[in-house]
């Protein structure tokens, strides 16, 4: 990730390294520069002091054969030693435009001097004759000297003219560099503002559009995207996130708003099924004492039956409920139905013992038990037979009811598993749909967050099996979502 | 609006590669300009240092012997400098060869001078022990080593006698000469010698030029005027003749005399080429700088060469001068 601070920087050291850099070719190409003046003024005071020592030790030889004073000797030693420092240093100069003409003036410093030599050596020995002689050599030497020397300046004058003449050239091509690396920064500084900027405000508006969705109330829109790596990405995976668990939270409430409704339905239509239970649950119970009073066994019983149905609609459904009790609903439930229709209908029970003490949700098998009654056996002509089968299996509930009546069709079926969907629709109160099936589907679905646990299984002519598959609960109540 | 900051966007980034691109070509032009004051530090020193001293700088004869020297220099690995006069001058030539033995060349190559300083100045260096040739002119009672050069007498012989065969033996010749120094005496001596003996041919006078184109025009024009019955003229030295051959066309006379000349500069070819003049005795500069450097260099290893080297005279006439054109680089 590069951070906005990491660009930022980047691009000013970039910029001053660049401009730094610029800065200290120029200065170094100056001094350079200034180096070669330098050289150049030092080759002209080295021929200028050459020629200069020449003149002065020839004077001062002149001067001290007059007067003889040892002290004009010794400014002519002096000359004459400088002279020939400067001889040494005129390897300075050398180069191959004036190398022979240098070469000659080496030599003929050397002759000058041989020539002064031999002159105080005659001057010594007293012989006029020859120093004279020698000291006038020496003179024309001198005057060769100071000529080569003009000749010398001449050469490296017209040396400096080429030197001139590139450096300027050299300050032409400075001149062009300067005036495109000043183009280069600006609009490299103008290019990356563009880039910066841009790379900002794009996210933020981005950002800006996200938060105005959500502010009305729209959560399913898509992801802010971003294409730098900078902290906006940080920023709006962060936003994105934050969106996807506020919409995910929405759908859960939702959802859990749907179970109280559902609730609710289911408790008001245990509700009107009995008007009054407890006032009815009660008559029922006098009714039933009474019946066994006088005799009447049978209805006695039914009538027992019907009460316990009554009060166990009447609890509380929200509450799961042991399996035990709903099989003996079942039971009573069948018994109401046996004494009415006799022999034409059968239940068979098969429950497996240790299943009992499992909990359930309240009033799942009923409904399931009535349904096969009324679409299965009540309109066949036959004997009807009901089964219930309930095993535990790889740590599963199943639970298997069947039935040979006329079975359900795949319109039906579908109808049933749809049901789910149109929930919102007012509730068909009407007897052949009821709330049955379809609610025990929702309210299994909701209270295991897990789908598919009811099963129809009908080949639409002869018979329905139901089967319901479902998690083994724990063997102490479970609490309720 | 989106379109447009693109275009915008794309010419900045194209501005910007470009005066980058600029930079970097600038940066590189001023990191090849190389301001450095000459400081070439590798000089090949040469074996020899010769100096050769002309009798005038700028000189198309002089040149060429420069060049055959130069080119038998870079032969023997001797550097040869050539300095002499602008204008002919002999005190100025002998101050140069002064300066040379004050310069301790390792040999001088001059044009001999028939002057008492220019035999002292040839002492003085056989003292400091460097060789002297003498080129073109020889000044024999010097102590020059050698003598490179036409052999004037001949070359002033070979011109009497072609000078009669031009006129089959009759003609009143006039002389200019360029001064009176001993190669130009040879010359008007061997002329005389070749023509003394033809009865014929007669000498009306001998006047000197100076060396000077005009004034070899002056002395033509006077000597015309004194004797008016001169069908011929002899220039000794290379400009005469093309004095002679200015006034010679001046008064129509071109045709009718005969004029003899020495070297053959481009004009007095092209001259010869006209038939103004008619022959020219023709030396040979570039040999004789090539030889001389040749016999410095055996000098200096103490081989002893001849004390005269003469390099070859030719005359050449109007016919000769195609093939001379052809081969005029050397000689």
């Amino acid at each position: 990730m590069i951070k906005m601070r990491t660009k930022l920087f980047i691009f000013i050291m970039v910029l001053v390294l660049l401009l730094n850099g610029v800065g200290g070719y120029l200065y170094y190409s100056s001094q350079k520069s200034m180096e070669q003046y330098n050289l150049l003024l030092q080759r002209f005071f080295l021929l200028n002091k050459i020629s200069q020592n020449t003149e002065d030790a020839y004077q001062e030889l002149q001067s001290y054969f007059v007067d003889h004073s040892p002290k004009l000797f010794e400014t002519y030693q002096e000359s004459h030693h400088e002279l020939l420092d400067n001889q040494e240093r005129l390897i300075l100069i050398n180069h191959d435009n004036n190398h022979l003409m240098l070469t000659n003036y080496r030599h003929m410093i050397n002759s000058f001097i041989n020539e002064c030599a031999m002159a105080i050596h005659a001057f010594r020995e007293g012989n006029i004759n020859l120093y004279s002689e020698h000291l006038a050599e020496s003179g024309k030497i001198a005057g060769f000297i100071k000529d080569t020397t003009l000749a010398l300046i001449n050469s490296e004058l017209t040396d400096y003219q080429r030197f001139y003449h590139t450096m300027n050239q050299k300050n032409r091509y400075f001149e062009y560099m300067g005036i495109s690396i000043f183009i280069t920064t600006l609009l490299f500084c103008t290019l990356f503002t563009i880039w910066f900027s841009g790379g900002m405000s794009r996210p933020i508006r981005r950002l800006e559009a996200a938060a105005k969705d959500i502010a009305k109330g729209k959560f399913d829109g898509d992801d802010v995207v971003v294409e730098t790596r900078d902290e906006f990405r940080f920023l709006t995976d962060t936003f994105n996130h934050m969106k996807n668990n506020t919409q995910r939270l929405v759908e859960e409430i939702k959802e859990k708003s749907e179970l109280d409704r559902l609730l609710k339905e289911m408790e008001l239509k245990s509700l009107q099924n009995q008007m009054n239970p407890h006032f009815l649950f009660n008559t029922l119970n006098v009714v039933s004492k009474t019946a066994y009073l006088e005799g009447a066994d049978k209805t006695s019983e039914l009538i027992a039956a019907t009460a316990a149905l009554f009060r166990h609609n009447l609890g509380n459904l929200d509450e799961p409920v042991m399996l035990s009790k709903e099989v003996k609903i079942i039971k009573d439930y069948f018994f109401i139905l046996a004494t009415r229709f006799g022999d034409r209908l059968v239940l068979e029970m098969d429950v497996a013992p240790d299943c009992l003490d499992h909990y359930v949700p309240g009033m799942i098998l009923q409904p399931i038990v009535e349904n096969a009654f009324i679409h299965g056996i009540e309109p066949y002509e036959g004997q009807g037979k009901i089964e219930l089968v309930i095993r535990q299996m790889a740590g599963r509930l199943l639970i298997d009811i069947a039935d040979n009546g006329v079975g359900m069709s795949k319109q039906t079926i579908d109808r049933i598993y749809k049901k789910e969907n149109q929930s919102d629709r007012p509730n068909n109160k009407s007897h052949s749909t009821g709330l049955g099936l379809n609610n025990v589907i929702r309210r299994l679905d909701l209270f295991y967050k897990e789908n598919n646990l009811l099963n129809i299984h009908s080949n639409g002519k002869k018979g329905t099996r139901i089967i319901l598959s479902l998690p083994l609960s724990e063997r102490r109540k479970m609490s309720h979502v | 609006m989106k379109k447009y900051h693109r275009i915008f966007f794309g010419l900045l980034l194209l501005g910007f590669a470009a005066s980058f691109g600029m930079s970097i070509y600038f940066f590189l032009k001023t990191l090849h300009t190389n301001v450095v004051l000459a400081n070439e530090k590798d000089i090949k020193e040469p074996v020899y240092h010769f100096i050769l001293i002309p009798e005038e700088m700028d000189n198309p004869y002089w040149r060429s012997l420069k060049k055959g020297a130069a080119d038998a220099g870079r032969h023997a690995g001797a550097a040869i400098e050539y300095i002499g006069p602008v204008q002919t001058n002999t005190d100025e030539q002998i101050k140069i060869i002064e300066k040379a033995i004050a310069s301790k060349v390792d040999g001088i190559i001059t044009q001999g001078i028939d002057k008492p300083a220019f035999k002292d100045a040839i002492h003085r260096a056989k003292r400091a022990g460097i060789p002297v040739i003498t080129i073109d002119t020889d000044a024999p009672d010097s102590e020059r080593s050698t003598y490179i050069g036409s052999d004037n007498y001949l070359a002033g012989y070979l011109a009497g006698q072609t000078l009669i065969k031009g006129t089959n033996g009759h003609a009143v010749v006039g002389i200019i000469t360029g001064n009176y120094n001993p190669n130009e005496k040879l010359r008007v001596k061997g002329f005389q010698d070749a023509v003394s003996k033809q009865s014929g041919i007669k000498i009306a006078g001998v006047k000197s030029s100076n060396i000077s184109r005009i004034q070899a025009a002056e002395k033509t024009y006077e000597m015309f005027q004194k004797h008016p019955d001169i069908t011929a003229f002899y220039g000794t030295s290379a400009l005469d003749g093309l004095g002679i051959a200015a006034v010679a066309e001046k008064f129509g006379k071109a045709k009718d005399l005969y004029i003899i000349s020495f070297d053959a500069l481009p004009e007095t070819l092209n001259l010869l080429g006209k038939g103004v003049i008619d022959a020219t005795v023709k030396q040979k500069p570039y040999a004789m700088g090539h030889k001389s450097v040749q016999t410095m260099v055996q000098l200096l290893h103490h081989h002893d060469p001849p004390k005269i080297l003469y390099t070859e005279t030719t005359v050449i006439k109007k016919a000769d001068i195609m093939s001379e054109k052809g081969g005029r680089g050397n000689d």
